[in-house]
């Protein structure tokens, strides 16, 4: 099992770089089993509330970023214990 | 005053996207999608399609919503009409928006290489449809005129806001009426051309407002509208003076087709290229039936 990384996609606007957010709200703690597509975080822009899906399933390691935090486009937000 | 209302927007990078990503990156085409920090990126990529924004990604005009770079632009790229038709085949796309940056630092606005990139998206891509959302050229009738006779499907120009905000919300050097004109002499040049356009909301336009310019929009024959809720992009662009409920938003859309628009995209979320295939193709049908 390996443990991988989920962060702000860096795909996210890819070459308009340079924005910054703000944790809004983290919806999944140490323990928690989830599935790819699962919403894991929401971030705040000044456009819009960015809902930040988990590309991997599996569960949750441990929690990166705390609510509040300033995260921009490549900024960790939790680790996961990829289920094979 | 902010109305302090957003919108959620749920981020989804499937394969489709990466590959919009690479091959936009590669082939060194800007967006609009990731120069405007469009709402719409994930749904539209995800399901293959962009809105390629040529001449670069700095525009020469500072209008007061737009997240756009501003400043003095690089020199036109030659070769630039061929990567988009590149990128158009490599996307296997049958239906294509392009816009642009203004480049008011060109004696015509970039008007000859905006209509040279449709002709090669054309020669490229036989039976692409193509929507050319374009700058205002200052006005002038000639470059509006080597657009239109590229025998692209789509002419949009976008007026933005209603005539009394005009001065605020956009660039010194755009202006309301000049707009329609663009408008109308596209219409005049190919009366069969779908034209098209879109009122940001949310500026602190009065409703009585939005329908003088929706009525001026068909005064010039515009066939599609598009209405949505403008989103400040940072603290640097305008403040939101308004969220409009969906209900207001219906409300429009309905006086919006009882003044005769063959098609209505009202959505907070729309921008111009949302959905551009279906409003074309929809649009067509309605003044053909």
């Amino acid at each position: 099992m390996k443990e991988v990384e989920v962060r702000v996609p860096k795909e996210l606007w890819p070459r308009r770089g340079g924005w910054k957010g703000k944790v809004v709200n983290i919806l999944v703690e140490p323990g928690d089993k989830i599935n790819k597509g699962d919403v894991v975080a929401e971030i705040e822009i000044e456009k819009a509330i960015l809902e930040i899906e988990s590309p991997y399933s599996g569960v949750v390691e441990k929690v990166l970023c705390r609510e509040n935090e300033t995260i921009e486009p490549g900024s960790p937000l939790i680790t996961v214990r990829v289920l094979e | 005053m902010d109305a302090g209302i957003k919108y959620r927007i749920r981020v989804r990078i499937d394969d489709k996207y990466i590959r919009i990503n690479r091959l936009t990156a590669d082939l060194g085409i800007a967006t609009v999608c990731e120069s405007a920090l469009c709402p719409n990126i994930y749904e539209c990529w995800n399901s293959g399609t962009a809105t390629f924004m040529i001449m670069g990604d700095i525009c020469t005009r500072g209008c007061r919503f737009c997240y756009v770079k501003k400043g003095i632009p690089e020199p036109l790229d030659p070769d630039e009409p061929k990567k988009v038709a590149l990128a158009v085949k490599n996307l296997e796309l049958d239906y294509v928006t392009i816009t642009s940056v203004d480049r008011d630092d060109l004696p015509d606005g970039g008007a000859e290489h905006f209509a040279k990139t449709i002709i090669e998206v054309k020669k490229y891509s036989p039976n692409v449809i193509v929507e050319a959302l374009v700058p205002d050229f200052q006005g002038v009738k000639e470059y509006v005129k080597l657009i239109v006779n590229t025998g692209l499907e789509v002419f949009a120009h976008n007026i933005e806001t209603v005539k009394r905000l005009t001065p605020i919300v956009r660039d010194r050097r755009a202006g309301y009426e000049q707009s329609l004109n663009v408008l109308k002499y596209a219409k005049e040049l190919n009366p069969k051309l779908i034209t098209k356009s879109s009122i940001l909301l949310g500026f602190g336009e009065e409703r009585e407002e939005i329908i003088e310019a929706m009525k001026d929009l068909r005064e010039v024959g515009v066939d599609i509208l598009v209405l949505s809720q403008y989103l400040r992009p940072s603290i640097k662009q305008l403040p939101v003076h308004k969220i409009y409920s969906i209900n207001e938003f219906r409300d429009l859309e309905k006086i919006a087709y009882g003044l005769g628009f063959a098609y209505v995209i009202a959505h907070p979320l729309a921008r111009t290229s949302y959905k551009a295939r279906e409003a074309y193709f929809e649009a067509r049908k309605r003044i053909h039936t």
